[in-house]
C-alpha cells in the first residue's frame, strides 16, 4: 500500500510541476484531455458501475453550460456559484433519465437517452428568447472572479482539480454500499432486487449523481471555450466520445476515464492536427477502428488489461 | 378553405409516403435487432453506402437505380457478413454482449462515415433520374413517380421478407434463433450462420433502402445516415420487436405523425413531436404497437 501511495504521489507532483515548463498549445491539448477525462469519470457512474448505457450525456453537459453561463450573462452571477446551479439542473434532468431506466433496458435505454439529447437539443434552438437559439451566447465578462482566466494554465489546474475530486470520488464511491448495490444490478438485476437492493432507487440515484457531475463539467466547458450552441455542445459525437474514452480506458474504475482520455484526446487531436485539413475524418477512423478492437479483444478496457496483468504476477 | 384543405392533404399524403420508406429502412433494423437483441448502430451509414452505391452506378455507367438496388442488395450483404465476422460474432455470446454489439457498431459507424469523407467529401450530391421527374396526381394530390415507386417497392419487401421468414428453412430457422437460441442449437440449427445470414440480409435490405431513398432525396453526403437511422429507430421501436408487417403500419403512422406536425407546429417542432413520440412509446410501450412483451432484453 504505501508503495501505491507514494507512486500516486509522485504522479500528482509531476501532474503539478510538469506543465508550467509547457507552451500554450500543449496545455490546450492537456486541458482537454482533462475535461474529457472528468467527463467520462462523471459518465462511469451510471454507465460503467451501473451498466445502464446512456448515449445523452452531451444533454447534461449543454443544460450544465447554460445554466451557469445564461446565470452570468443576464444577471452577472458568477460561475463559481452557478456551476452548482448547473449541477442541480443537470441532477433534475438526470432524475428523468433515471426513472427512464427503470422501464428500459439495454439497447432501450441507450435510444431513450439518444432522444432525450435530441430533444434537449431542439428545446435549446426553440426557446430562442431565452437561449439565443441557433446564434448561441458568448462569454464576455473576463476575470478569475468570473473563473475566465487568461493563461490556460489556469484552466489546466482547475481541470486537474475536477479529475483528482473526480477519481477519488468513484473510490469512495465503489467501495460505499451504494456504490456496490449499482455494480450488482448491473450484473444481474432481479438477483439484485432478490437479495434487498432497491433497484429504484439505486437506478435514479445513479443518474442523478452521474448527471450533476456531468453539469459542473459542462460549467467548466463553456467557460474554457467561452461560445455555447445548442448543436455544438449537446451533439451525439460528445455523447459518444465520453463513453468511448471510458470503455477505451476502462469501464466501471476509477482510473478508465484518465486512462482512456490520456490515449485518445491527444491522438485524435494529433490526427487531426495533421490530417485536419487534408483529410477531414480520418481521426475518427481510428476512434471507430481503437473502439472495435478494445471492445472485442480487450474486455474491460486497457485498466482491465492492467488489472489481469497485476493479477497473474501475483 | 378548400384549397387549404388540399394542401393540408397533400402534405399529410407527401409524409404519409415517406413514412412507407421509412418501412424499409427500418425493415433491416428491426430483423437483425429481432434476431439478435443487438442494435445496429452503423444501420444508417449502410443505408448512405446504398446511397452512394445508386449515385456511382447513374454517373459511371448509367445505370437505372432499380437495378443498382439489386446490386447494392448484394454488395451491402456482402459487406455485412464480413462486418458480422469482425463485430458482432466475438462479442455477442458473451455476458454484457449486447453492450458490446452496441459500441462495436458505434465504430464501425465511425469507420463508415469517415472512410465516406474522405473519399467523397462531405458535400451533398444528388443524380438525375427518370423517375424523379415524372408526377402522378389523383384527386389533386401528386407525388413522384420515384416517391410512388420507393413505396410501392417498401411494401413488396415487407411482403417478401414476411413469406421468407414464414415459409423458407432458412426463414423458419432464422425465427427459431430469435425466439430461443439455445433450444435453435439443441436441435441442429447452426446458429452462428443463421445470425450471420440475419446480419447480411439486414445490411442488404439497409442498401436497397438506400438506393430507393436515393432517387428522391437530393442530399446523398456521408453524413446522411443519422435522420434515416432515427427514423428506422421510432418505426422499430414503434412497430415492436420482430414484428414484419408492423413496420408498415409503424413507418405510415410516424410519417404522418411528422406532416401533421409540420403543419401545426413550426418545422423545428416536427423533431420535436417526433422524439417526444418516441420517448412516450418508449416509455408506456416498450414492446412496440405490434409487438409481443418480453420481460429481458
Amino acid at each position: 500500500m504505501p508503495k501505491r501511495m507514494s507512486l500516486a504521489l509522485i504522479l500528482l507532483i509531476l501532474a503539478m510541476i510538469l506543465p508550467i515548463f509547457l507552451d500554450e498549445f500543449l496545455l490546450t491539448i492537456l486541458v482537454q484531455m482533462l475535461m474529457w477525462a472528468y467527463l467520462a469519470m462523471a459518465w462511469d457512474v451510471i454507465g460503467g458501475y451501473g451498466g445502464q448505457f446512456s448515449l445523452g450525456h452531451a444533454a447534461f453537459m449543454g443544460l450544465g453550460a447554460y445554466t451557469s453561463t445564461l446565470l452570468l450573462e443576464n444577471f452577472g452571477i458568477t460561475p463559481w456559484l452557478g456551476i452548482w446551479l448547473s449541477g442541480l439542473v443537470a441532477a433534475i434532468a438526470g432524475a428523468l433519465v433515471g426513472f427512464a431506466s427503470l422501464r428500459l433496458r439495454g439497447p432501450f435505454f441507450a435510444l431513450g437517452t439518444i432522444a432525450f439529447a435530441e430533444l434537449v437539443q431542439l428545446l435549446l434552438l426553440y426557446l430562442k428568447d431565452v437561449t439565443g437559439g441557433p446564434l448561441g451566447i458568448m462569454i464576455n465578462k473576463t476575470g478569475v472572479e468570473y473563473m475566465v482566466f487568461e493563461s490556460q494554465l489556469h484552466y489546466y489546474y482547475l481541470a486537474l482539480a475536477f479529475v483528482i475530486c473526480g477519481m477519488l470520488f468513484l473510490r469512495y464511491f465503489e467501495r460505499s454500499k451504494f456504490g456496490m448495490a449499482l455494480v450488482a444490478l448491473r450484473e444481474d438485476e432481479d438477483a439484485a432486487e432478490s437479495i434487498g437492493i432497491d433497484v429504484y432507487r439505486a437506478k435514479v440515484l445513479g443518474a442523478v449523481i452521474s448527471a450533476f457531475l456531468t453539469g459542473l463539467g459542462g460549467t467548466f466547458y463553456a467557460q474554457w471555450i467561452h461560445y455555447i450552441r445548442p448543436d455544438t455542445v449537446v451533439r451525439l459525437d460528445f455523447s459518444v466520445q465520453i463513453v468511448a474514452i471510458d470503455v477505451v480506458g476502462g469501464a466501471g474504475s476509477p482510473y478508465g476515464g484518465i486512462i482512456g482520455a490520456m490515449i485518445l484526446v491527444p491522438l485524435s487531436l494529433y490526427l487531426n492536427a495533421i490530417f485536419g485539413g487534408m483529410i477531414a475524418g480520418l481521426s475518427t477512423v481510428f476512434y471507430g477502428i481503437i473502439l472495435l478492437v478494445v471492445v472485442v479483444a480487450l474486455p474491460g478496457g486497457i485498466f482491465g488489461m492492467i488489472r489481469r496483468g497485476f493479477l497473474v504476477k501475483g | 378553405m378548400i384549397e387549404w384543405g388540399l394542401t393540408y392533404a397533400q402534405l399529410v399524403t407527401s409524409y404519409a409516403i415517406l413514412g412507407g420508406v421509412y418501412a424499409l429502412t427500418a425493415l433491416g433494423l428491426s430483423l437483425i435487432w429481432g434476431v439478435m437483441r443487438a442494435v445496429n448502430w452503423a444501420h444508417g451509414d449502410l443505408l448512405m453506402l446504398g446511397m452512394y452505391v445508386a449515385y456511382w452506378m447513374v454517373i459511371l455507367s448509367g445505370a437505372d437505380p432499380l437495378i443498382s438496388a439489386l446490386i447494392a442488395f448484394c454488395l451491402l450483404g456482402g459487406l455485412g457478413a464480413i462486418l458480422h465476422l469482425i463485430a458482432i460474432e466475438p462479442v455477442v455470446e458473451k455476458p454484457g454482449g449486447h453492450e458490446a454489439t452496441l459500441l462495436t457498431t458505434l465504430g464501425i459507424s465511425l469507420v463508415i462515415q469517415s472512410i465516406a469523407l474522405i473519399l467523397w467529401s462531405p458535400s451533398p450530391r444528388s443524380y438525375d433520374n427518370i423517375y424523379k421527374s415524372i408526377y402522378l396526381e389523383y384527386a389533386g394530390i401528386r407525388t413522384s413517380l420515384a416517391e410512388a415507386i420507393a413505396f410501392s417497392l417498401s411494401l413488396i419487401a415487407v411482403f417478401l421478407v414476411d413469406q421468407f421468414m414464414r415459409r423458407s428453412r432458412i426463414g423458419k430457422a432464422i425465427r427459431a434463433v430469435s425466439q430461443n437460441p439455445i433450444g435453435a442449437r439443441v436441435v441442429g440449427i447452426n446458429v452462428s450462420r443463421i445470425r450471420l445470414l440475419t446480419f447480411a440480409l439486414g445490411v442488404g435490405l439497409a442498401g436497397v433502402a438506400g438506393v430507393l431513398v436515393s432517387t428522391f432525396y437530393p442530399n446523398i453526403r456521408p453524413l446522411a445516415g443519422y435522420i434515416w437511422d432515427i427514423a428506422s429507430y421510432v418505426v422499430v421501436i414503434f412497430a415492436g420487436l420482430g414484428s414484419i408487417y408492423g413496420v408498415i403500419f409503424a413507418g405510415v403512422a410516424i410519417g404522418t405523425i411528422e406532416g401533421l406536425g409540420s403543419i401545426f407546429f413550426s418545422n423545428a417542432f416536427r423533431n420535436i413531436l417526433t422524439f417526444s413520440v418516441f420517448l412516450l412509446v418508449l416509455l408506456l410501450r416498450p414492446q412496440g404497437l405490434f409487438g409481443k412483451a418480453m420481460r429481458r432484453v
